[in-house]
């Protein structure tokens, strides 16, 4: 798997490791990764609902 | 549960644009059952055809066949299903059951896990096993639709006899049931996108683009040097790994001053002046190379100055080139498609979204219509001319579709009762019958005296002129709870519920279900607990009054523990709402939104329905023998199939036949 | 190049008179055993016969070498180096005839490709009339009209699209047979004619259409050998029609015609060398 690096805030990386340690990741990169996945799923699932409103709305019956 | 969720939603929806390249191939079948019966059966369903119209439109001396076929034979009214939408209605026709038997329950069924809305008819899956090279993802094995009806279809069992029969655009079968008989699906195809039909609208007025309209997409074009650019988004590309939305590029070249417009898509030119329809054509969406999907649709040059407005209507399956499955054989929809051209192949054809969102208005909208009538009234000559044994069953849609539309032209009462469009308009309900009656006629040339002639409709039509918002009323009655009550009526799919306080709630047409305890994701209600609250709800939702008009909106609350019978029984809701006549539940209430009233006036252009009590909304039934059955039924008629043929009726089948067999003899 | 193109458009229609009451497949196939044979005759008229033998002898001697000392490395690589030397070669030899074959094959497809790549228009059917008028005239000035003789309809006003200098019409197709459009300019010119061919129904036969009136220059009045040239002097520079294309189905395949032509032509060619003597 292809790995990218991205750059962060010296002041956020340092809440990040110190919180990331408090709620049990083996890493800060595990922390990262997760928060962004959950962000991430939030965000296609609001698409998704989307989707089916505007699939189902060619029902007619409702709107 | 968000992944889970998400994951749910790919599959369920996304995979509703499923291109059908990776699916099977649909099993190629031969030919139907060739035995000559002594006996015949021609069936017309003509979807939502009201008894009460029909009688009055024959008493005026408008509906010469259907006036004929009554003097022959006998005219009664059909009993139709619970609830009485015509996926689950004409699933009782196709199986001889009822709900419990096929498990269609409503146009929309929930998944319990995430409370949200499904499909009801059908399921698309993609392949399971793909692989990956870069950015393509290829299928190693087939995806699948699955049709989600269960029960035999009665055809099915004509075929176990050969006895051949063509059943031509049957609701509530798609995929089609496979079969050696001759079907093509109907009600419940999707359009090639895997929806209920999308339609794309042009236009340079940024005051429509801003509309959020259901069943269409409206873009927003600038006109440079006379020339437009645009595209016509397709389905999903799935042979791609961040799925991106297929489209075609086009043009439009209007004449400085002439009002007119060339309209270039990829392989084909076309001229239309403004306010003319193109007729179909192809369009092909490219995957990869060597892959491509094909749609028919047709244009609508609605404006060209000062504002330039173009409609395309949703893109249908080709029925030449099919990317899904449409027939059995597989080869009939080609066969139609060779003989006839491309045609109307999505389910419910005529865009009723693009009249309710005033994008076509009604004569455009009954110019579509026109269009779904003639390619019908085409086929079933031809099917008619080549039918020589077995059973012709063959459906209508548009007398379904203009009631839905038009009744509000009719209903002085209506709250979109408008006076100078029911001077112009007002008619359309009753030239739709005026239609099929002439359908009829054609089909006594091939009645002889060994022929049954049936002419059915799934329910009858009554005014929609108030919605009920059953989801408010569940929450004014202590039944749903929301998470903050100042977002009420803003959020669909239930978002501002509080499933933790909430003991039942609506989703669909007609359907109530219980937040029952190890079956919904966030279950209350433990199981015991069920019946009696199951009947507490029934109960209240039959007393209710509507302060505004005095009425019982809520004429019956069927409890489906009562009124199904069959395997499938569990699965359905627990209460199935009958609505007065005048009364719907309202237009946000089936996707779990919570508006503020309980009851609303319906303003909107579609203003007949039929989703309420089947007692005030029987369909019809007229055939050219007398019926024996004082209340004849949908899933009677199934039986009467059976009988007719002299085949044994199997113990799963509610119905009974509707004729004497001695009347068979002797026609009245 | 109009008389040229007239006797040679003659020559054609002689040859595939038989097959205009047929479906365009027995056409196709015959012309293509006709040019496999030409392409034979012409093969053996101008290539080294002798050659082409000797250095086919040689790659099959190079190939048993091959084969035959398999374990020797260095043997084997300068087989394998000869037959390249000899493919050259033999290409070489090919050189001539292909040289000698490609103006008549470019006259042949010509023909050809309006037999068999439109579609005629059908009574009802649709198409676009496009005619595209010289680069310096204002097009909304221009006192242009579209007429036709009464088996056709112009149903739209001109479409005037200035970038292109195109105006362009849609016509619909009432009765069949040989039907013309008639382009006028003010009153100064001669209405302008360019024919156009309905056939009576969807049957497909062997259609000779001429989707294009071409300028009096060279290429096009080449490539368009069935009409006449548009006159000098006229403010037009091409008239077309928009004829559907017409492919070959087979076994459910939507095949272009020079695939076929090409395939089949090859295919008989090689069937037959034997019998017509030729080395390839």
């Amino acid at each position: 798997m292809g790995k990218a690096k991205v750059k962060l805030d010296k002041d956020l990386l340092e809440k990040i490791k110190k919180y990331a340690e408090i709620s049990g990741y083996s890493s800060p990169e595990e922390f990262i990764t997760h928060c962004l996945e959950k962000e991430l799923a939030k965000l296609e699932e609001s698409d998704s609902e989307e989707e089916i409103k505007k699939k189902l709305k060619g029902l007619g019956y409702i709107s | 549960m968000s992944m889970k969720r998400r994951d749910f939603l790919k599959t369920a929806f996304l995979a509703g644009a499923l291109t059908g390249l990776g699916l099977e191939p649909f099993s190629s079948l031969a030919a139907k059952g060739k035995r000559d019966t002594a006996r015949k059966m021609i069936i017309l369903g003509f979807d939502g055809l009201d008894p009460h119209l029909l009688e009055i439109f024959i008493r005026q001396g408008k509906l010469p066949a259907f006036a004929r076929l009554w003097r022959e034979g006998d005219f009664k009214r059909l009993g139709t299903s619970i609830p009485p939408q015509s996926p689950v209605a004409w699933s009782n026709f196709i199986t001889g059951t009822d709900p419990g038997g096929h498990a269609i329950f409503d146009f929309i069924h929930r998944d319990p896990q995430h409370y949200l809305p499904t499909f009801s008819a059908s399921k698309t899956e993609e392949a399971k096993k793909t692989i990956s090279l870069g950015n393509l993802v290829l299928p190693l094995s087939g995806g699948e639709v699955t049709l989600l009806r269960r029960g035999k279809a009665f055809w099915q069992y004509l075929e176990e006899y050969d006895i051949p029969a063509t059943v031509f655009k049957i609701p509530s079968n798609y995929p089609p049931a496979p079969t050696k008989q001759r079907t093509i699906s109907g009600m419940g195809t999707p359009d090639i996108l895997g929806t209920y039909g999308i339609f794309n609208f042009y236009t340079t007025t940024t005051a429509e683009v801003q509309q959020d309209i259901g069943g269409g997409r409206i873009h927003n074009v600038y006109v440079i040097g006379n020339q437009i650019e645009a595209k016509l988004p397709g389905p999903v590309n799935t042979f791609k790994k961040d799925r991106p939305e297929t489209y075609i590029e086009f043009k439009v070249y209007l004449d400085p001053v002439n009002p007119v417009a060339k309209i270039s898509l990829p392989g084909e030119e076309f001229i239309l002046r403004e306010g003319e329809w193109s007729g179909w054509k192809r369009v092909e969406f490219p995957l990869i190379p060597t892959q491509s999907v094909s749609g028919i649709c047709m244009f609508y040059l609605k404006q060209v100055r000062p504002e330039f407005k173009l409609y395309v209507s949703p893109i249908n399956i080709d029925p030449a080139k099919p990317a899904l499955p449409l027939s059995t054989p597989e080869s009939y929809s080609r066969e139609l498609a060779a003989k006839f051209g491309p045609f109307f192949t999505k389910g419910l054809p005529a865009d009723t979204s693009a009249l309710d969102s005033d994008i076509l208005d009604d004569r455009e909208f009954l110019i579509q219509d026109d269009f779904v009538l003639e390619e019908r009234r085409a086929i079933f000559e031809y099917e008619l001319k080549r039918f020589e044994s077995g059973l012709l069953f063959y459906y209508v849609s548009s007398t379904d579709q203009r009631q839905h539309m038009f009744w509000r032209l009719l209903d002085k009462n209506h709250p979109a009762y408008d006076e100078r469009l029911a001077k112009e308009f007002g008619r359309a309900i009753e030239h739709i019958y005026i239609e099929v009656d002439r359908i009829l006629d054609k089909a006594f040339s091939r009645v002889d005296k060994n022929t049954i002639l049936m002419v059915m409709s799934d329910h009858g039509f009554s005014p929609f002129r108030y919605a009920f918002n059953l989801n408010t009323w569940l929450k004014e009655n202590g039944y749903l709870s929301l998470i903050n009550e100042w977002k009420q009526g803003e959020e669909d799919f239930f978002l501002n519920v509080d499933w933790h306080r909430t003991k039942a709630y609506a989703v669909g047409l007609n359907g109530l279900y219980i937040n029952q305890k190890g079956r919904e994701a966030e279950g209350i209600v433990p199981a015991k607990e069920k019946e009696a609250l199951v009947r507490e709800i029934a109960r209240k939702l039959e007393s209710f009054v509507d302060p505004a008009t005095g009425e019982r909106p809520v004429r019956r609350a069927f409890v489906t523990q009562d009124v199904y019978h069959g395997p499938y029984t569990q699965e359905a809701p627990e209460i199935i709402l009958g609505y007065n006549q005048g009364y719907r539940v309202s237009w946000a209430s089936p996707l779990g939104r919570i508006p503020k009233k309980i009851i609303e006036p319906n303003r909107e252009k579609w203003s007949g329905d039929h989703c309420m009590d089947p007692a005030v909304i029987p369909g019809i039934l007229l055939t050219n023998r007398p019926i024996q059955a004082k209340f004849p039924q949908l899933f009677d008629l199934t039986a009467t199939i059976l009988q007719t043929f002299g085949l044994p009726q199997p113990p799963e089948m509610r119905g009974k036949p509707i004729f004497k067999e001695e009347s068979w003899a002797k026609p009245k | 190049m109009w008389i040229f193109n007239q006797i040679l458009t003659r020559l054609f229609d002689v040859l595939f008179w038989p097959f205009q009451w047929l479906h365009p497949w027995w056409a196709m196939i015959y012309i293509s055993l006709l040019t496999g044979l030409f392409m034979l005759w012409v093969f053996r008229l101008t290539s080294n016969q002798a050659g082409i033998k000797n250095i086919k002898r040689r790659i099959k001697a190079h190939l048993l070498e091959i084969r035959l000392f398999k374990d020797n490395f260095a043997l084997t690589f300068k087989a394998q180096g000869n037959i390249l030397l000899c493919n050259l070669k033999y290409i070489g030899y090919s050189f001539k005839p292909m040289l000698v074959m490609i103006v008549p094959l470019v006259l042949i497809i010509i023909q050809l490709n309006f037999r068999f790549a439109y579609l005629p228009l059908t009574p009802g059917q649709r198409a676009i009339v496009k005619v595209k008028v010289q680069p310096d005239l204002d097009l909304l000035e221009l006192p242009i009209s579209l007429t036709s003789t009464s088996g056709i309809v112009v149903e739209t006003p001109p479409l005037r699209i200035e970038e292109e200098g195109e105006i362009d019409w849609r016509i619909k197709a009432l009765e069949p047979g040989r039907q013309s459009l008639f382009i006028q300019i003010g009153d100064n010119h001669q209405p302008i004619s360019k024919e156009i061919y309905i056939a009576p129904d969807n049957t497909r036969r062997l259609t000779k259409l001429s989707p294009l009136r071409p300028p009096a220059k060279f290429p096009n009045a080449l490539l368009y050998p069935l009409e006449k040239p548009l006159p000098t002097g006229t403010p037009l520079r091409e008239i077309e029609i928009t004829y559907p294309s017409g492919h070959f189905h087979l076994w459910g395949l939507s095949i272009h015609w020079l695939i076929v032509y090409f395939l089949l032509a090859i295919a008989f060619g090689f069937g037959l060398k034997r019998f017509v003597g030729v080395e390839i």
